[in-house]
């Protein structure tokens, strides 16, 4: 009796162990983006795209594009990966030279929630 | 919501705390020393048995309701949406099937069932074996939830090799609390039990109970003060990250909590417990029972104080941890060897410094040592403390700001680089000069000292400084203060950008043969060509060796063909070209038609990649800033590092490929010599 008992613990004590986590990260930090932060572009992107130093949580990372005005301007399509799960990126349609926000919520893996926006602007054609 | 997270975790932690202390004082505390007392005292060990399994059992529950809570709560924040909308069947299953978070909670309310599962249908214990076997199995399964939930804290954060020695640690520091703090309830109960019989059996109960319980105490204390340093290197790491940010304040705050707690034990270790021991058992029964009822109520003190100190850390856990957080320096000064080391005099002042503390140390601890009040020993210790200690500290004291310790926010690329060259020529070059000599127009009248922004001055203060002075200007010279005028990321562009100059300044040394020792960073930037977009230099690093040249058409275009030929020598050294047009580079693939299409060149971005790197145009050659030539050729090592230059005209340059492919080679072949550069400057 007592001997099943303690090969259940010992089965939920491995379970355990194996189950941990796999590995650590720090919070979702933006490593790299492009368009980079305010960067000034020739011409315009099709899509807007963040590289994380970790992997991202799908359901719960979410990125946008916004114009001048506040009005949203993104196609919408948010999309972590596929190749790669450390990528979130959104389509945008043919952008008129401008300054863009791009505001970005990202899920990290010890819970917490990163949120960030940074400009970008598409210079006039000469 | 943050204040509902912290009553959250704060009455978890306490469950669990209970839970694991409970079963543990059975075992270790609590049976051996009824049986110490014999048979008489069967029928309370029972009893007393009985009462702390309640306990475990009304903890458990706790602990459940506390973890269901705080998942939701968890729901709400991944989801961000408020409690009220993210408390569906969809949400909460998404955060606990599809998250690290959630999968540790899958193990853990797993851990809580099948602890339920062995309390709640316990069958009536046969024989010692199995009332062993049923404390034991709660210690395992409650330690095994404590450590668990290190799991989805900071800990878990950590990254790399020390990984493990944090969660490692954190698992330690918990288990040890749940055996100290957890204990001190059921030691409060049984001391108050045996403080109201006069029988000597149960003050040989409570004699057994006290030291056994010390012993107890003391390693845990002992585990919790080494795993407590652990985590507190690994989550703060630094003096000013410790008194400068919020969570390291709140660390502060809970060890203000503890020393009053560690203050109470070491009463009832060494004055107390000695007392209670040395009275017989048959002569003074009376005595015991009153020293029996100042040890429960100083144990009663000690788990409100322990209860205090859970509350801070259930604060704690949702404190972005001093690591990540910029600090905020709270005093006018700090110490620094770097700035004094040249300083006649400091070595002896340190020297001074340090025998006066080990000396006045001396005279305390032999006070202390003796048990007895010895004033003299203790007025001398003082004496000497306060003599010498102020002595090196005033030698190595320099002005310090709240900003001194902050990291740039912004990274040290070419974007800011850019960016702060232009706020430079608008706002600072007026009185620093164009090349930061300090002689524009405004100072070259003046013939007081001249600051010279090309100085080597990172040893001398910090980023943060620089920040200070250029938020709210230098009291009694002519630097004004620019936070009205300039945004915050301005102000921080600038300081990339003087941060740059100055390392242009040293880089005149730069020839076409390679500089032996790296030590110039090579500012971070972003590009992009017809392929693709958002590649940065740093992407290389470990990779590849860059050759970057700066061109201007017509005059590069016999370079940049030469050069599209080599490229498979180059290649085969591990390193890439990288062309990027100094003018025009919205016509460049126009005018340079089909050859475009082998040449790896950088459009988009090599606006500010050209401001950045023509600042490294300063030669040893020429005298103060030269114009900027039209063809710049540079290489960057695997590490980030800024190794040789060339100007078209400089002797022994590249026109000969041979030479370009020698210095590739010898940068291909050798080992990494120094760190990776931090792209924020501290």
């Amino acid at each position: 009796m007592t001997r099943t008992r303690f090969w259940w613990i010992g089965a939920c004590l491995a379970a355990l162990l194996l189950l941990g986590p796999t590995s650590g990260w720090p919070h979702a930090y933006l490593v790299k983006s492009a368009p980079a932060r305010r960067a000034v572009l020739l011409r315009a992107p099709t899509r807007v795209q963040l590289w994380f130093n970790e992997r991202l949580e799908p359901r719960f990372s979410r990125v946008s594009v916004w114009d001048r005005e506040g009005k949203q301007v993104d196609s919408g399509d948010v999309q972590v990966g596929p190749d790669e799960l450390i990528r979130l990126s959104v389509g945008v349609p043919p952008l008129a030279p401008g300054t863009y926000t791009v505001k970005f919520r990202v899920l990290s893996v010890d819970g917490h929630v990163v949120e960030d926006q940074f400009p970008f602007t598409i210079r006039e054609s000469q | 919501m943050t204040g509902l997270l912290i009553l959250i975790r704060f009455v978890h932690l306490g469950a669990l705390t209970l839970l694991i202390g409970t079963f543990a004082f059975l075992l270790l505390v609590g049976r051996p020393a009824f049986r110490r007392a014999g048979a008489t005292r069967a029928p309370d060990l029972e009893r007393f048995d009985r009462l702390l399994l309640a306990v475990a059992e009304w903890s458990l529950l706790t602990a459940f309701a506390s973890a269901l809570a705080w998942l939701g709560l968890q729901a709400a924040i991944a989801s961000g949406r408020p409690l009220g909308e993210a408390l569906t069947l969809e949400t909460v299953g998404t955060v606990l099937t599809g998250t690290n978070f959630g999968r540790v909670w899958e193990v853990r309310l797993a851990l809580i069932a099948l602890l339920a599962w062995f309390l709640f249908f316990r069958e009536h214990e046969q024989d010692d074996r199995d009332w062993t076997a049923v404390r034991l199995e709660g210690v395992l399964l409650a330690g095994g939830l404590a450590v668990a939930l290190t799991w989805a804290g900071h800990a878990a954060a950590t990254t790399g090799r020390w990984r493990l020695l944090h969660q490692g640690s954190d698992a330690l520091h918990l288990l040890a609390v749940g055996v100290w703090l957890g204990g001190l309830c059921p030691l409060a109960v049984l001391l108050r039990w045996a403080g109201r019989s006069p029988d000597p059996s149960w003050t040989a109960v409570a004699r057994e109970a006290t030291r056994r319980f010390s012993l107890v105490g003391l390693g845990s204390v002992a585990v919790l003060v080494l795993t407590g340093l652990v985590n507190t290197w690994t989550l703060v790491g630094s003096v000013p990250r410790l008194v400068g940010t919020p969570y390291g304040r709140l660390l502060l705050l809970k060890l203000a909590l503890l020393l009053p707690l560690i203050g109470i034990a070491a009463v009832n270790l060494l004055r107390l417990k000695p007392t209670l021991l040395a009275h017989t058992p048959e002569g003074g029964a009376g005595t015991s029972a009153a020293i029996m009822r100042r040890l429960a109520r100083n144990v009663i003190a000690e788990a409100g104080l322990g209860a205090a100190v859970l509350l801070v850390v259930g604060a704690l856990g949702i404190t972005p941890p001093a690591l990540h957080a910029q600090p905020t320096w709270p005093f006018a000064f700090r110490l620094s060897w770097e700035v004094n080391k040249d300083v006649p005099g400091v070595p002896l002042a340190i020297g001074v410094g340090v025998a006066g503390a080990l000396l006045g140390a001396a005279a305390l601890g032999s006070a202390a040592l003796s048990g007895r009040l010895r004033p003299w020993a203790i007025g001398a210790g003082l004496a000497l403390w306060a003599g010498t200690i102020p002595v090196p500290l005033r030698y190595l004291a320099v002005d310090a700001y709240p900003t001194t310790y902050l990291r740039t926010p912004v990274p040290y690329n070419a974007i800011s680089i850019a960016s702060g060259q232009h706020l430079y020529q608008q706002n600072c070059a007026v009185c620093h000069g164009a090349g930061g000599y300090g002689d524009g127009p405004v100072l070259r009248g003046i013939a007081s000292t001249r600051p010279d922004l090309t100085a080597p001055h990172t040893a001398l203060h910090t980023a943060g400084d620089l920040f200070w002075w250029v938020t709210n200007g230098i009291p009694g010279t002519q630097m004004p203060p620019f936070q009205g005028h300039l945004t915050e990321q301005d102000r921080w562009d600038l300081i990339n950008f003087l941060r740059a100059l100055s390392a242009a300044e040293q880089a005149r040394t730069l020839t076409p043969l390679v500089e032996p020792t790296p030590w110039c960073v090579a500012p971070d930037f972003t590009f992009g060509s017809g392929v693709g977009a958002g590649q940065t230099l740093k992407d290389f690093r470990g990779r590849a060796i860059i050759h970057l040249v700066l061109f201007t058409l017509p005059g590069s275009l016999p370079r940049l063909e030469r050069l599209d030929a080599a490229a498979p020598q180059i290649g085969r050294w591990g390193a890439r070209t990288l062309a990027v047009p100094m003018r025009d580079a919205p016509r460049i693939y126009r005018r340079l038609g089909a050859r475009a299409a082998t040449l790896p060149l950088a459009v988009e971005g090599s606006e500010e990649i050209v401001e950045t790197y023509a600042l490294f145009r300063r030669t040893l050659a020429a005298e103060g800033v030269p114009p900027v030539p039209s063809h710049m050729e540079f290489l960057v090592d695997r590490q980030g590092y800024l190794r040789a230059r060339w100007i078209p005209g400089q002797d022994g340059g590249w026109e000969d490929l041979s030479r370009l492919l020698h210095e590739i080679g010898w940068l291909d072949n050798e080992a990494p010599k120094a760190a990776a550069p931090d792209e924020h400057v501290h």
